[in-house]
């Protein structure tokens, strides 16, 4: 069997078992209550805020805070989600299944990155449903679309493989808190909640490194009007570099991904599943 | 008859541990094996490596005619999986799962129509439903379709009954039985029911602190560990109770003693479970008892 063969046959199965995940994600009310419910309190609380100005700006606080909030959704949309499921997979037997079956853990992967990526793009289209209709200040293009489409491609390529590494160190799905603590932080520090230019320069270098303010910077570029750049660091979108940082953290998390998934599936065994 | 699974000298050691030491094991393909041993044995172990699950330390293992930790995915399609725990899938329907299954298995060659082992398994009924709502021995069924999805001519089943209620239970043993004889599947079990192993297996191999000690049918495990039957009789209108290795020669001297007289005869012949128990013992004890036993430990 060649490997373009093999690479076929594990993107077919993987689509069939992403295409299962995804009706049953979006169809089961716990996961559809935590989707739209976040997303209804998110464009409640922005709407309300919506009323107030930033130091001078026209710009309502609603508007200006919407593509910063949409860049976090997708940061815990994908994340911790991915690390869940891949937790959960070993605690239910499922990594094991995959094991047990010929080509399973191919399928395995791209079936949860796909429903992981699908809940995520529904999400995102939510948000940005509701950003047409409540949101004014919001600038939509051609050309702005794009910008969002490549922003959140590249998002979710970095996200997902970063979400797939710390779920493989995970050994408990009940800890999935923890890869969330850090993130909270993180979108704290982002320029989501107050521009990142206010923030003491060292608190602004360590923000820089993570790509979570680079995904709220690219969300931010594709929707807000061009005066706005004036508030990033700067004064600038800088979107090349926001990509460039953005892809350097997709290479990284994709080569760290690959070992420690094959190491924990190395380790996942029936005595493992018993414990 | 050719062998399914071949192991000589197998070891396995974690940090100061030995878990298996020096297991060897054939298994000629066609038969039910029962794996038994107390906790700790080593018995997931060994089914582990058996399964490519796991490396080993030590030894020459051969499932299938290839090396589990070497082998690819087509000798991975051979064999069928089964183990005590699954909770995964919990939301696909039945159909659907063991249609991805099957997706993964056609490549390799023949394997069955999703309808037909549902079929086979007795949940015809239940394609559409989601596998969560199962029964735990509708579950289990479901657990054992999986296995068999790719035609396997080796099943590993470990604990395949654990859980489950006597009615469920003893209509699983018989769909294993069955598998084993309409299609010549090889199985290996382990299990903790001995009334399990006593019904399903061809053979026994009891390992405990990671050796074979005993292997063999029934018959000869109770004749090598000196198992006794129990041997009830009413004579001159009073009931008698003797244990004997040899009960047949114990009928024949009442008989001869008394002119025939002997009335209510009852024969119980030992269980696999007293024998078992009686092995354990005698191990924790420290006694040797087995002639296959390494000399080292038979001193």
């Amino acid at each position: 069997m060649t490997a373009a063969t093999v690479f076929q046959n594990n993107l077919r199965n993987g689509l069939r078992r992403g295409a299962v995940e995804t009706r049953i994600m979006l169809t089961t009310p716990g996961d559809l209550v935590m989707a739209l419910g976040s997303l209804a309190i998110m464009v409640s609380v922005l709407t309300i805020a919506g009323n107030g100005t930033f130091e001078g700006s026209e710009l309502d606080l609603g508007s200006m805070n919407f593509p910063s909030v949409l860049g976090a959704t997708l940061v815990t949309g994908t994340v911790p989600m991915i690390a869940g499921k891949l937790a959960w997979s070993k605690a239910s037997g499922e990594l094991l299944r995959a094991k047990a079956i010929p080509r399973g853990l191919g399928s395995f992967l791209v079936g949860h990155t796909i429903s992981v990526s699908v809940f995520a793009l529904f999400t995102v289209v939510g948000m940005l449903l509701a950003g047409l209709l409540f949101f004014d200040g919001l600038v939509f293009s051609l050309g702005r679309l794009g910008i969002l489409a490549g922003v959140t491609a590249i998002s979710l390529v970095c996200l997902i493989p970063l979400g797939a590494v710390l779920g493989s160190l995970l050994s408990n799905p009940r800890h999935v808190g923890i890869v969330q603590l850090p993130l909270t932080v993180l979108i704290g520090i982002s320029g989501i909640f107050y521009p990142l230019a206010a923030y003491p320069a060292w608190l602004q270098s360590f923000a820089e490194v993570f790509p979570v303010y680079w995904i709220g910077l690219g969300m931010r570029a594709a929707m807000l009007p061009e005066g706005m750049a004036a508030v990033e660091l700067g004064g600038q979108w800088r979107l090349g570099q926001a990509f460039a940082v953005l892809a350097v953290w997709a290479a990284v998390t994709l080569l760290l991904a690959v070992p420690l998934l094959k190491r924990m599936a190395r380790k996942e065994s029936g005595a493992a599943l018993k414990d | 008859m050719s062998a399914a699974v071949s192991v000589a000298g197998l070891t396995m050691v974690y940090g100061d541990k030995r878990v298996l030491d020096g297991v060897d094991l054939e298994i000629p393909a066609g038969e039910i094996v029962a794996l038994l041993g107390p906790n700790g044995a080593g018995k997931t172990t060994t089914m582990e490596i058996l399964e490519g699950f796991r490396g080993r330390s030590a030894g020459t293992v051969e499932v299938l005619g290839e090396d589990p930790q070497t082998a690819g995915e087509h000798w991975r399609s051979r064999i069928g999986v089964v183990l005590q725990h699954w909770e995964d899938h919990a939301n696909w329907r039945v159909g659907e799962f063991l249609g991805l299954l099957r997706d993964h298995y056609r490549p390799f060659g023949d394997c069955w129509d999703t309808a037909e082992l549902l079929d086979v398994v007795g949940l015809e009924s239940k394609k559409d439903s989601v596998v969560k709502v199962l029964s735990g021995g509708q579950r289990r069924r479901m657990d054992l379709a999986a296995g068999l999805m790719g035609h396997p001519e080796l099943l590993f089943l470990d604990e395949p009954s654990n859980g489950l209620d006597p009615v469920s239970r003893r209509a699983f043993q018989e769909l294993v039985a069955k598998l084993n004889r309409d299609l010549g599947i090889t199985i290996l079990m382990t299990t903790h029911d001995l009334h399990e192993a006593e019904r399903l297996a061809d053979r026994i191999v009891v390992l405990i602190g990671g050796r074979v000690h005993v292997e063999g049918t029934v018959a000869e495990l109770n004749e090598e560990t000196g198992a006794k039957a129990e041997v009830r009789w009413t004579e001159d209108g009073r009931r008698h109770v003797e244990f004997s290795t040899a009960p047949l020669e114990l009928i024949d001297a009442v008989r001869a003693r008394t002119g025939g007289e002997m009335t209510d005869l009852e024969v119980r012949r030992s269980s696999l479970e007293d024998t078992y128990l009686a092995m354990v013992a005698r191990v924790h004890a420290g006694a040797a008892f087995s002639a296959n036993e390494p000399e080292e430990e038979a001193r």
